[in-house]
This record gives C-alpha cells, sequence and structure tokens, in this order.
C-alpha cells in the first residue's frame, strides 16, 4: 500500500508525457497554418488565414476532396454490407470457420505496400486500366472490410439470439425477423462500422499510391505537395484532413457508444 | 464450450452470406499475392513481364547487397520501433484502464483522435518540428542552449524510429488497453494482500492476462513499421531509408517488375516469421477476436 501513491504519480507522468507526445506535433502544424510567414516555421510573424484561402481555391484540392469522400462513401457502404454478412454468418459453427477466419484475418496482417503492389500488378497483367473507382476501390474494399467484421462480430456474439427465434416462432419470416429485429438492434453498431470503414478509406494511402492513375485522393494531393511544393499551404491542408477525420471520429462515437 | 459444438457440427456448410465477402477477399487478396510469387519466377522484358520460368530474380536479391541490406535495417527498424511501442504503451494503457469508466472514456477518445487522423498528415507533423529551422531548434537558439540550429534532430533513423513511434502507438495502446479492461481487478488486490509485491504483480499477474493485446499490438506495429514507406520518405533522409522505399521503383520507373514481386515477397516471409513467431504463442484468434 505504501508503494501507490508513488507508481501512480509516476504513471501519471509518463502518461502526461505521452498526451503531449501525441498532440504536439499536429498542435504545432495547425497552429503554424495561421502563421503569417513563408516559412513554415517560427518566429510567429502575425495571424493569417490566407493559406486556408489559397487552399480553399486550389481546384485540384477541392477535385481531391470530393474523390476522398466518394470513394469513401462507396467503401463504406459496401464493407458495411459484405462485413456485417460475415459477421451474421460467424453466429453458427461450420466447416473450416478458422479457415475463413484467417482469410478475414489476412488483409490486416498483409504490409499495405505489397497488398498495393500485387494488386497493382494483378491488374496490369489483365490489361485492366487503373482508376480510382475500379482498382482504387477494389483495394480499399478489400483492405477495409475486415474492419467492419472485426468491429461487428463482437456485438453479434452478445447478441441474444432467442429474441430472433420468438419472432420466427410467431410466424415471421426470416428476412422479415432480419428487418424488423436483427437489423434494427444492430442498427447503431453497423452504422458505427461504416464510419469506421469511411474513415480507413478516407486516410488510406499506400494502396490508393499504386493503384490510382490520374485522380488523386486527399493524402496522395497532400503526399505529393509535401513532395514537390512544401509551402505553408500544405499545413493548412494537413489541419483540415485532421479536422475532417475528427468530425468523423464525433459521429462514430455517437453511435458506437449506443 | 464453442470449440465442442463446432466439432460435433463440423460437416455442417458455411452460410451463404459469407460467400460475398470472402470470394472478394480471395480474388483481390489471395490471388495477387500469389499471382506476385508466380512474377518472381518470371523473366523482365520491356514494359512488363515474359513468361519464362527462372531464379534469376532470386539470384539479383542474394547477390546484390542492397535489398538484403536494406531488409535487415527494416527488420532492425521495426523490432526496435515495436519494442519501444510496446514500453511506452503499457504503461499509459494501465494507467487509462485504472480510471473510473467516464473518465477511461475521455481518454480513450484522446487516443483516438490520432488513430483516426491520416497517417501522411501526423507524420508530415513533425517536420516543422524538427527542422533546421524547425520549432525545437527555434526554441534552442532563443533559449541560448545552442548557438548554431543543430541539424540532428531530422532525416536519420532516429527520426525513423520517432515517426514510427508516434504514428502506431495508438495502434499498441488500443489493444493492450481492451485486455486490461477486462482484467479483473481483484486478482491484482488479491495478490497484493498475499504480499505480491508491484513488480510481481505486474509480472505474474497483470502482464501474462493482458498478453493478447501486448501480443496483437506487437504484431501490427511490426508488421506496418517494417513495410513502412511513408515515415522513412519523408523523415529518414538517405540514411532512414528501408525497404519499402526501393520497391516502387522497380515497379515505377526502374521497370523490373518480377524483381519487385522477389523483395515484396522477402518481405511477407519476413512478416509471415514475425506472425508465426508472436502468434504461435496465444493463438491469432484469441488475439484479434476475442482479445
Amino acid at each position: 500500500m505504501i508503494h501507490r501513491p508513488v507508481r501512480f504519480s509516476l504513471l501519471g507522468l509518463h502518461a502526461a508525457a505521452i498526451l503531449v507526445f501525441l498532440y504536439l506535433p499536429v498542435v504545432t502544424i495547425a497552429v503554424l497554418s495561421f502563421n503569417d510567414s513563408t516559412a513554415f516555421a517560427l518566429p510567429w510573424q502575425g495571424f493569417t488565414t490566407r493559406w486556408y484561402a489559397r487552399a480553399i481555391a486550389n481546384p485540384a484540392l477541392l477535385e481531391a476532396f470530393r474523390n476522398s469522400v466518394l470513394l469513401g462513401v462507396g467503401t463504406g457502404t459496401a464493407a458495411m454490407i459484405l462485413g456485417t454478412a460475415m459477421a451474421l454468418a460467424f453466429r453458427v459453427p461450420f466447416w473450416g470457420k478458422s479457415l475463413v477466419l484467417g482469410l478475414i484475418l489476412l488483409p490486416v496482417m498483409t504490409p499495405p505496400i505489397v497488398h498495393g503492389v500485387a494488386l497493382a500488378m494483378f491488374w496490369r497483367l489483365n490489361d485492366v486500366p487503373l482508376s480510382l473507382y475500379g482498382s482504387a476501390f477494389v483495394g480499399h474494399l478489400s483492405f477495409v472490410m475486415p474492419f467492419v467484421f472485426l468491429t461487428i462480430f463482437p456485438r453479434i456474439h452478445r447478441f441474444d439470439r432467442s429474441i430472433e427465434e420468438a419472432a420466427m416462432d410467431l410466424g415471421a419470416s426470416r428476412i422479415a425477423t432480419f428487418w424488423r429485429i436483427t437489423f434494427p438492434l444492430m442498427r447503431p453498431g453497423i452504422i458505427a462500422s461504416g464510419v469506421l470503414a469511411f474513415t480507413l478509406s478516407f486516410d488510406e494511402f499506400m494502396r490508393t499510391l499504386f493503384l490510382t492513375s490520374q485522380e488523386l485522393t486527399l493524402p496522395l494531393f497532400l503526399w505529393s505537395m509535401v513532395n514537390n511544393d512544401p509551402s505553408p499551404q500544405s499545413t493548412a491542408v494537413a489541419t483540415l484532413i485532421a479536422l475532417f477525420s475528427l468530425g468523423c471520429l464525433a459521429v462514430w462515437t455517437r453511435f458506437a457508444s449506443r | 464450450m464453442a470449440g465442442k459444438r463446432a466439432s460435433s457440427t463440423a460437416w455442417v456448410l458455411p452460410p451463404l452470406k459469407l460467400l460475398p465477402g470472402t470470394a472478394f477477399l480471395v480474388l483481390f487478396l489471395v490471388v495477387p499475392i500469389a499471382l506476385l510469387l508466380v512474377i518472381s519466377f518470371w523473366r523482365s522484358s520491356f514494359g512488363g513481364v515474359k513468361v519464362d520460368w527462372t531464379l534469376v530474380n532470386y539470384e539479383r536479391l542474394l547477390s546484390r547487397p542492397i535489398y538484403l541490406e536494406l531488409m535487415i535495417k527494416s527488420t532492425r527498424i521495426a523490432f526496435t520501433a515495436t519494442v519501444l511501442t510496446i514500453l511506452v504503451a503499457f504503461p499509459f494503457a494501465w494507467w487509462i484502464a485504472s480510471k473510473p469508466p467516464r473518465r477511461r472514456a475521455q481518454l480513450v477518445f484522446l487516443v483516438l483522435i490520432p488513430f483516426w487522423t491520416s497517417y501522411v498528415v501526423r507524420t508530415f507533423a513533425w517536420i516543422p518540428l524538427l527542422g533546421n529551422n524547425g520549432v525545437i531548434n527555434y526554441v534552442l537558439l532563443r533559449l541560448g542552449i545552442v548557438s548554431e540550429p543543430l541539424n540532428i534532430f531530422l532525416f536519420n533513423q532516429f527520426t525513423v524510429h520517432l515517426g514510427l513511434l508516434y504514428v502506431y502507438l495508438p495502434y499498441a495502446i488500443l489493444p493492450i488497453l481492451l485486455s486490461l479492461e477486462r482484467l479483473d481487478r481483484n486478482l491484482v488486490y488479491a495478490a497484493a494482500d498475499l504480499g505480491a509485491t508491484p513488480f510481481q504483480q505486474l509480472r505474474r499477474i497483470i502482464i501474462p492476462l493482458s498478453m493478447p493485446g501486448i501480443l496483437g499490438g506487437t504484431i501490427l506495429v511490426f508488421i506496418l513499421s517494417i513495410s513502412a514507406y511513408v515515415t522513412p520518405a519523408l523523415l529518414g533522409g538517405t540514411s532512414g531509408i528501408m525497404i519499402a522505399n526501393v520497391i516502387p521503383d522497380l515497379f515505377g520507373v526502374g521497370m523490373n517488375w518480377p524483381l519487385g514481386a522477389a523483395v515484396s515477397l522477402l518481405l511477407i516471409v519476413v512478416t509471415i516469421a514475425w506472425i508465426w513467431l508472436i502468434g504461435s504463442r496465444v493463438g491469432l484468434r484469441r488475439i484479434f477476436v476475442e482479445g
């Protein structure tokens, strides 16, 4: 018991240091994005929003934003449907279950660059040109789907099947039981997984780099900006991307906590 | 119990609901990786590959020291970064787990924010902090601690370790936290009552019971670190370059797909070895589904 206060204050100190570590860089670029200086560095030269004005006036950025959102919505929706279906299937025992589980975990454990390169080769050897809503969409979906499964599976596992059985005993068809009983009960979890899937797709970089041709997503846009023209405008773009992700997280929290 | 039930109905066919998702994963993950394996035994030709079975790519992989050296270096960096990440994450997760539920939820949210933010953004964020004209140098100069800006912070292996630790820390904190939340605190109190020192409690009770989370984090952080591309490209400079940084050239400008495939497979082999080494201790199912 004597050890306790000492141990906890050391832990608290460590935790405080970690929180500073996690937030210092992101807060730094957010602050620097308002600095009226042509270098993204200190000293502070006064407050300006011109980097934001310049970023928002850039049609290529808006295009990239639109691409990322559309790709994310497409990926999120498809992943939500396929992942939920797989999680529902996992409620019953069947032959080859652990093999299928291994398959579902495979995208999580495949190095992103290997997945991207392998898919790019796959399309090229089949003479399919790379495109955002074709090859990149497929790449995103095959990476994001397992996350939907992994977040919905525990919820479904806890789910009381006797409610469904009662509905069917009372004459509801399997389809009616799903839409009137199972789905409404799982809806918050499914929506939360869809938001997670959207964000994973929205933030995806490595696979997209290999799987798109001319059309850029937001992370690719930032990447080319940082590599070719690292002006303070890139700090504004980075801050905007971070803020958008934060918004997604807020939406996710609303549904995930139910 | 679930295991028993599974064995008595082991002959039951998988539900049809499983088909679209699994077919998609087989076609767009298993087949492409198998294709990568096949291509690594073909010859490179102008603008593509030629079906001509050969071991020349593996010979080149082993004879040109650059690939093997980079692979060993990447493995070393990933190993160090993973160990560091787990060591930093564990006490932090323990601290969060010991808070009352409301407070814990707020803290988890604070960890989720970076987890949800693009790692390109988060890696880039270090440049204005560490560069020659960066914030740290500015502060050091203003405080009179140094008279010239230090160029030791950016573009070296130290920065790569730092960047990997930073980007992947939430990937270790969250699974460890999940395991710790499930741990019955009464076991720890019982051990303390029976006279176990804090160190003994940690070593005999807390760490063994949170193993699934620790190993899950170990696997994820290592895989993402060993194949890191963005972090070494943005923060590593020439001395911090890792294996993933040479792969795009082989598929792009350099155009030697079979050699690129062989290098990618080398990366897969090391990854599998690591998963096998770690996963054989607990079982992947416990780590990712129950843990």
